[in-house]
């Protein structure tokens, strides 16, 4: 269109106010609509991104985390409680075996910010950190004084201790820890290694019931537990 | 064109049609505009917003299924007693609470050969997960449909222990 029928249109609408004064109004209210949609439709895109998470893959980083610290898992001693020896000897075989993310997702865990797996190459992706407890269990071997006692008070607390019998031991008949009997033989224990349960929560006392015991007639090996707090990190990045 | 005449003859003759001509006008501007935005919305903006929403649930659905699932297994390894005096038996019997319908359609979850699928008549909106579960766990097995109670049920049997999904 030209200048001429625009301006002859545009004096009828002056004159009358009548016209197709309609028509503009109209296309005014059509682009403001236009406006307001496309405003709605980006504030509702900029909702949608907002809220997009990765459900799927901090769900599996969860179940990594929570297997691995899981009383029955690779790495556990007990709730929570990591094995060090098992940590060390953890590998991406090992972490492939507990199936807990899919084969093409890349995993990384992490102990005490120190990388102990690495499958793939990890960037980015979802983290999930637990806090654990890496136990290392060291037997120590005493040998402790029974001149003139019969009672030895265990250093430090221990699940299990060897009580180890010298052949020059004499006659023990009983081995008490905490008082209760975890060793008898009415006619002397044999001499050798026997291997006694304690409780993991106090420290165990063990007396001797028989004769002619001495300093080098038993030796006890214990397990006490050297532990340290860790952050287990387990990053997955599918 | 009506505009083309002068504004005399618009004004003595055919001044009646003006508003005629400009009622067409509107009508037709106002249908094309409907239409493109109508076009627009469900030709684009809103299939896409359906299949995003819908994207999201079946990750979430099957992400809180998997945890529902794992977290229904007790542990029943090593809780510092010996094996043979350990875990003798277990009979879980847990609810899920999942939605009805995904992007409109009903679909299934299953759980099978360790791993727990979400079946969905649009395969964009199917979902395969890998399930972490103790090595006790000897199978994974069931199916259900979305409308029914979901029970995650947890048995020993002799081999180990089973889970299933169990519609009610």
């Amino acid at each position: 269109m030209r200048g001429g029928p625009r301006t002859g249109r545009r004096e009828a609408a002056c004159r009358g106010g009548r016209g197709q004064a309609n028509l503009l109004a109209l296309v005014a209210a059509m682009v403001a609509l236009t406006t307001v949609s496309t405003v709605a439709v980006v504030v509702a895109n900029g909702a949608l991104d907002d809220a997009t998470r990765d459900p799927i893959e901090r769900q599996g980083a969860n179940a990594l985390a929570d297997r691995l610290v899981a009383a029955d898992g690779a790495l556990a001693a007990r709730e929570n409680v990591l094995n060090e020896t098992r940590v060390e000897e953890f590998d991406a075989d090992a972490l492939r075996a507990l199936d807990a993310v899919p084969p093409d997702a890349d995993v990384r865990v992490r102990v005490d910010g120190e990388t102990v797996v690495e499958t793939g190459n990890v960037a980015g992706g979802t983290t999930v950190r637990r806090v654990a407890l890496v136990v290392d269990r060291e037997p120590r071997t005493v040998t402790p004084g029974l001149d003139g006692r019969d009672r030895v008070t265990l250093p430090r607390r221990t699940p299990w201790v060897i009580v180890a019998f010298a052949p020059s031991a004499g006659e023990v008949r009983t081995v008490r820890a905490n008082g209760r009997v975890v060793l008898h033989d009415p006619d002397s224990l044999a001499a050798g290694e026997y291997r006694v349960n304690v409780s993991r929560r106090t420290t165990p006392t063990l007396s001797f019931a028989g004769d002619d015991l001495a300093t080098g007639a038993v030796e006890l090996t214990y397990a006490p537990a050297d532990s340290r707090k860790v952050v287990l990190e387990v990053t997955v990045d599918a | 064109m009506t505009s083309q005449t002068t504004p005399q003859a618009l004004g003595r003759d055919d001044r009646a049609l003006s508003s005629v001509v400009g009622k067409t006008l509107e009508l037709g501007l106002l249908a094309l505009f409907v239409g493109l935005l109508v076009s627009t919305f469900y030709g684009g903006v809103l299939p896409e917003y359906r299949a995003s929403a819908a994207n999201s649930v079946a990750d979430r659905t099957t992400a809180s299924v998997t945890t529902e699932v794992e977290d229904a297994v007790p542990a029943t390894g090593d809780v510092s007693v010996a094996p043979a005096d350990g875990v003798q038996s277990v009979a879980v019997a847990h609810e899920l609470d999942v939605p009805r319908t995904i992007r409109g359609d009903p679909y299934r979850l299953r759980l099978e050969l360790g791993s727990l699928v979400l079946d969905h008549r649009v395969d964009e909106l199917s979902r395969r997960v890998p399930l972490a579960l103790p090595d006790a766990v000897i199978r994974v097995e069931g199916e259900v449909r979305s409308g029914e109670t979901v029970v995650v049920v947890v048995e020993s049997t002799d081999g180990g222990l089973v889970v299933r999904l169990e519609g009610r």
